[in-house]
């Protein structure tokens, strides 16, 4: 049963000279025959969220190619996905201009830094970045980290350093911010890019 | 193109309207405009395809099933306790497989082969509906749910799209017969049921998804039920076999010597799923308004073959176009799956 189940829907070249359009009369062949002059050409849509604010609408991002190498892969158009519950489909101009924003010769694609005085930015390596970036905080915890107020009560803060992280985070990525920054002391963080 | 051209601008009024919206759940089939549409979308594909004939005889076939389905005559009812109870367990409360069909369906199939025959002068078909003049009962009920229980062994490969378009009239009637009877505002006799990828009345498979351009400035998906035409949500990029969100794909037909680099915006696609390797078509009306699933699934069997040969297998059932046994024995990669 399950056998003759699954042989009703499956489709062969075979299968078409038996099937009812070959038994009602009717010829396979040109419909075999136009099978030559094509190909397939393969699109992928990816759900996603829009990266500008803490809306977070839904996207649907359409692509050609796939991540296989030597094969060119690249988004073609972007919309707002009709499913989601916040924009039901819709995007804000920001949003709607979001295939330029991916293609964008202008976008920041590594480190770089502009020295105090300097108009210049220089790029740097991702170890040097995390390296100076780790020394700095460093540098100004150390100096202004607060461990009591005037009271002599415990308050462990410090508020000199600030960090603004993505607004299009999920649930877990907030968690993991937020313990690690508290855990330091850091108050002033949020996760929104109304910017 | 950038993607605002598509996006239409909404003034904060529209916006508030919209604000408290709900997905239509379903869209059940209209009686004026089902079948009149397939027809006319069959007679504007079959222009220059090489199916033509094939779909000329469809595009008739759908003329008759109109033309019944216009008059049908009074069949039995469920009662609302029945619709109530099926509705209780999640199951769809007109179920194909066990549902004790009235007999009215029988004469309908006769009027359906003796409207049909007039209409087929020179089609190749002639010959094979001649022959369905004097079938049975019997062998029409036996025909019947060999069809509905998905049953090859001996079926009738030349009477099946008929005996299935006499199958869908009936079905078809029997949803908006009861919608007409029973469906106010307080109750609605169709509704989400267990099986997200069976049909909410009649639990059969879909032809093919739709992608719908609706008034209220939705854009929504629905599967196209292949037995009663009803239409059922269910969100983007999701297998409609399987139900996995992971490794969709949309594969169209390009013409063989065309470059790789340019973006597909076919408006019928197939969508195929690595997690089950299963594809069901999807006729997209935001790329052409005119698609319509069953007439655009026949017209594109170019796209099954390929997407066959690719190695997914067929998950959308089209009751006009049944695969029979290949001529050689049984493929051994075929003994896994769901």
């Amino acid at each position: 049963m399950e056998m003759n189940r699954r042989q009703f829907f499956k489709v062969t070249g075979a299968g078409l000279s038996t099937s009812t359009l070959v038994a009602l009369g009717f010829s396979p062949a040109p419909a075999l025959a136009e099978t030559r002059s094509f190909k397939l050409a393969k699109a992928t849509e990816t759900r996603n969220t829009c990266p500008y604010c803490s809306v977070g609408c839904g996207i649907i991002m359409y692509s050609v190619g796939d991540k296989a190498k030597n094969v060119k892969s690249e988004i073609f158009h972007i919309e707002g996905d009709p499913d989601h519950p916040v924009n039901r489909g819709t995007l804000c101009p920001k949003g709607a201009g979001l295939l330029d924003f991916v293609h964008s010769p202008n976008r920041l694609k590594y480190p770089q830094v502009r020295e105090a005085g300097s108009k210049e930015w220089k790029r740097i390596s991702w170890d040097e970045a995390m390296t100076r970036i780790a020394k700095l905080m460093k540098e100004d915890r150390d100096a202004n980290f607060v461990a009591k107020n005037a009271d002599g009560k415990t308050v462990n803060r410090w508020t000199t350093t600030g960090m603004l992280c993505a607004s299009a985070s999920s649930n877990e990525t907030g968690y993991i911010t937020h313990k690690v920054m508290r855990s330091m002391g850091m108050l002033v963080f949020d996760n929104q890019a109304r910017v | 193109m950038t993607a605002s051209q598509t996006i239409p601008l909404l003034s904060p009024e529209e916006i508030a309207v919209r604000a408290g919206q709900q997905v239509p759940y379903q869209h059940l089939p209209d009686r004026l405009n089902l079948f009149f549409d397939r027809e006319t979308r069959l007679r504007q594909r079959a222009a220059g395809h090489p199916m033509r004939d094939f779909l000329l005889f469809a595009a008739e076939l759908t003329h008759v099933q109109h033309d019944l389905l216009q008059n049908y005559p009074e069949v039995a009812l469920p009662d609302t306790d029945a619709l109530q109870s099926a509705a209780q367990v999640a199951k769809p409360p007109l179920p194909a497989e066990h549902w004790p069909r009235d007999p009215q369906w029988r004469m309908q199939f006769r009027r359906l082969v003796e409207q049909l025959l007039p209409r087929l002068k020179d089609n190749p078909a002639r010959a094979s509906v001649e022959k369905l003049q004097d079938i049975s009962d019997e062998a029409l009920e036996q025909q019947a749910d060999r069809l509905l229980n998905q049953v090859m062994f001996g079926l009738d490969m030349a009477a099946a799209p008929l005996v299935a378009a006499a199958l869908q009239i009936y079905w078809t009637h029997l949803v908006l017969a009861i919608l007409a009877r029973y469906g106010n505002q307080d109750f609605s006799p169709f509704g989400r049921t267990s099986d997200a990828t069976a049909c909410p009345c009649c639990g059969s498979r879909p032809t093919a998804s739709v992608s719908r351009l609706d008034s209220t400035g939705g854009q929504y998906r629905y599967l196209h039920c292949s037995l009663c035409a009803t239409q059922w949500h269910m969100v983007r990029i999701k297998c409609s076999h399987c139900e996995s969100t992971k490794g969709i794909h949309y594969h169209s037909m390009q013409v063989a010597d065309a470059r790789d680099d340019v973006p597909a915006k076919a408006s019928i696609e197939a969508e195929t799923c690595d997690e089950c390797n299963h594809y069901l078509k999807i006729v997209r009306m935001e790329r052409d308004h005119e698609v319509e699933p069953v007439a655009d699934d026949l017209a594109t069997l170019t796209l099954d073959l390929l997407v066959s040969e690719a190695g997914y297998l067929r998950h959308g059932v089209n009751l006009l176009l049944l695969f029979g046994e290949p001529s050689e024995a049984g493929d051994p990669g075929d003994s896994g799956g769901p």
